[in-house]
């Protein structure tokens, strides 16, 4: 059983909390894209990143992948294996996000700006802030799952 | 002084990269079922060429190439509308354009449609990028409002610069 109720010290309920949080992120994020899986399809198409032939597969597999995520982050299953891919797409999401911006590309409508428009600067700073929380948390988690303590004198 | 050091539990890789190619596999299995219950499912290969997206239902396409555009602009035949916000037409559009810009396109629809009340008019909708869904959907609606002459110039604006045509600045044509 994933859920470890016999080590009840504050790291275990900080561990918990970024599990429970996470999930609830992953959980959030699929909802819309599993319902309206054209939208996600034109907006991964509007990254300009993936080839045609990638853009349905990979827009109808990835909100699932994060539902099936989500739950395993709650309720604590296969965390080694969830954890990869949490931290893997969560990677994926901000390095695509940081080299559109570079490149000036608006990923909400797939155009090129010239200069920043001032509307959507904030909107995609404010993505890069929330990815590296998001990342923050998925790496704090990974290292306490990967990583055993030591002593050192 | 005690330290808190960490080590990689490394027996523990072999179990994790099982379980998340385990993850995908229920993954793919899930999302491909789920789209083949759907009435609405995606093609799992679609064409996604500015021409095929474009398409009318009769297999038309909207798109306009560079050279057609050109010498509707150099006959006074069309109507350019740049579809991109505001200061960014302001900036610099195709000589004569209108700004329609999609993102607060209900602030200008009514402009536009003052400027432009004949329905058989040849529109010609652009913005900047290859992927640029502005000018898309800007046709997209134009031609739902009764416009039977949209046309969209991909990628427009840079296309329009690589060739020297005319352009101008300013925010006096907007619509």
């Amino acid at each position: 059983m994933g859920l470890e109720f016999k080590n009840r010290n504050a790291w275990h309920w900080v561990r918990l909390a970024l599990r429970v949080f996470l999930g609830a992120v992953f959980l959030f994020a699929c909802a819309d894209k599993i319902l309206h899986p054209a939208d996600f399809a034109r907006a991964v198409y509007n990254y300009q990143i993936l080839p045609d032939p990638l853009i349905n597969l990979t827009a109808l597999i990835l909100p699932w992948l994060e539902l099936v995520l989500g739950f395993c982050l709650i309720a604590g299953w296969w965390l080694p294996g969830a954890l990869l891919w949490s931290n893997g797409l969560l990677w994926v999401f901000f390095l695509a996000l940081v080299f559109n911006t570079m490149r000036g590309l608006d990923v909400h409508c797939g155009c090129f700006a010239s200069t920043p428009d001032p509307a959507g600067v904030a909107p995609v700073a404010w993505y890069l802030v929330r990815d590296s929380f998001f990342l923050f948390c998925a790496g704090s988690l990974l290292v306490t799952v990967f990583g055993r303590r030591k002593q050192a004198v | 002084m005690n330290a808190i050091r960490f080590a990689l539990r490394s027996e523990l890789l072999p179990k994790a990269l099982f379980q998340a190619a385990a993850l995908l596999v229920l993954s793919v299995l899930l999302s491909l079922g789920a789209n083949q219950l759907r009435p609405d499912g995606l093609a799992l290969v679609q064409d996604w060429s500015a021409q095929a997206r474009l398409a009318s239902p009769t297999g038309e396409s909207m798109v306009v190439d560079l050279d057609q555009a050109a010498a509707f602009h150099r006959s006074g035949q069309a109507v350019f509308v740049d579809a991109r916000p505001v200061s960014l037409y302001a900036e610099g559009h195709i000589a004569g354009a209108l700004n329609v810009p999609w993102q607060q396109v209900n602030d200008h629809i009514d402009g536009f449609l003052e400027k432009v009340p004949d329905a058989a008019t040849i529109v010609i909708t652009y913005c900047d990028g290859e992927a640029c869904e502005l000018s898309e959907d800007l046709a997209v609606m134009l031609q739902d409002l009764g416009y039977t002459n949209v046309k969209v110039l991909i990628n427009g604006w840079s296309l329009w610069l690589s060739k020297d045509l005319p352009v101008e600045t300013g925010a006096a044509n907007g619509a």
